[in-house]
């Protein structure tokens, strides 16, 4: 499951930041899932119950996830707009599942049609928050 | 305590996923039509043939044409733990083009490395004895990030005798040594001190057993001699 790679690197980073910090502990971890991505966040929780274990001080760690919505800025016209995936073939979501840059491949600006777009938020997975004991 | 973060957690684990891979080596051009990817391409095959275990990633994001050279048909990695690489002619491959699906890219700096960096953190390569990266051009933003998330990866240098090719591969060699980056060596292509011009080349792309018999493969076998890398 590619879901399995990306919790892991969840895992990681909390030990990661954990150590940069002097945390005892990772209590608490914030997720962010964007849309873009479309990461099944029950699959993800569930495969972070079992890789947290691998990361010393992750392993009693509690994953919260938090859900973006996708939002593109149109470079040539400023227009702001959202995603659309009525009439996206399969594969193209599948695209963006894996690498979602190749959102700018598939999808339009709604107002001018241009490809040049930016992807202002809910590209993928970040970490938000973290809570631990020092 | 509660750190407010907006972290990527992707850069952690860069290092795990090439745990399993000997030698990193990144074939670079720094100048647009020299054969860096013909190079990256049949360097991996031919490493394969000699019974190295060998993998190619096609960094080059808005030019990716690996996949024409080794004449990728319907082949796609596989979903286990992440993505495993497809075997093709027993070089393990990944490319963006899996996912641009004849496509062109048009992705800015930051979002090559967005998706470099994605590629890099699903991607199960398992034991490697060799990776081969076929470089984006020059010193551009997503080269200088493949340097700093892969510290260890040791650079080859493609060139032609062209003036233009000689002199910016002084100033890349100068800038590499500043980055602490091993140069491997460099291959003159289109040349008699390294790979003679091939016209027949062109015509083998898209078959990998066809590319292993052109002399392109044979001068190059040599340079791979030269450079130790068997």
């Amino acid at each position: 499951m590619h879901e399995w790679a990306l919790s892991d690197s969840i895992a990681a980073a909390a030990k990661d930041v954990a150590k940069k910090e002097n945390l005892k502990k990772v209590d608490a971890i914030t997720v962010v899932l964007g849309e873009l991505q479309d990461i099944a966040g029950n699959i993800f929780a569930e495969i972070f119950e079992d890789v947290k274990k691998n990361y010393a001080g992750v392993a009693n760690a509690k994953l919260i996830i938090e859900s973006e919505a996708a939002k593109f800025r149109c470079l040539n016209c400023g227009n702001i707009f959202g995603l659309n995936r009525k009439g996206l073939p399969h594969e193209t979501n599948e695209a963006m599942h894996f690498l979602p840059e190749t959102a700018k491949l598939y999808i339009k600006c709604e107002k001018c049609g241009s490809t040049d777009f930016k992807i202002i938020q809910g590209r993928g997975v970040f970490i938000k928050e973290i809570k631990g004991d020092k | 305590m509660r750190l407010k973060l907006n972290l990527d957690p992707k850069i952690s684990v860069i290092k795990k996923r090439l745990d399993g891979v000997k030698r990193i080596i990144a074939v670079s051009g720094f100048k647009g039509g020299v054969g860096k990817s013909s190079t990256a391409c049949v360097l991996a095959l031919l490493l394969a043939q000699n019974g190295k275990k060998a993998g190619l990633m096609d960094l080059d994001f808005n030019g990716t044409s690996d996949e024409i050279i080794l004449g990728l048909k319907k082949e796609f990695p596989q979903e286990i733990e992440g993505l495993e690489p497809p075997l093709i002619s027993g070089v393990k491959f990944m490319t963006a083009a899996f996912f641009a699906r004849n496509k062109a890219v048009n992705l800015r700096g930051e979002e090559i490395t967005n998706a470099i960096l994605e590629l890099f953190a699903v991607t199960r390569w398992q034991n490697l004895d060799f990776l081969i990266l076929d470089m984006p051009p020059g010193f551009s933003d997503a080269a200088l990030d493949i340097i700093r998330f892969i510290p260890r990866a040791e650079v080859i240098i493609v060139s032609t005798p062209s003036a233009l090719s000689q002199n910016i591969i002084a100033k890349a060699k100068a800038a590499l040594k500043n980055f602490n980056i091993k140069i491997t060596g460099s291959i003159k292509n289109m040349s008699p001190e390294g790979i003679n011009f091939d016209g027949k080349l062109e015509a083998a792309y898209g078959r990998p057993a066809k590319l292993l018999k052109t002399r392109f493969a044979a001068d190059l076998k040599k340079e791979i001699e030269r450079l130790s890398l068997y």
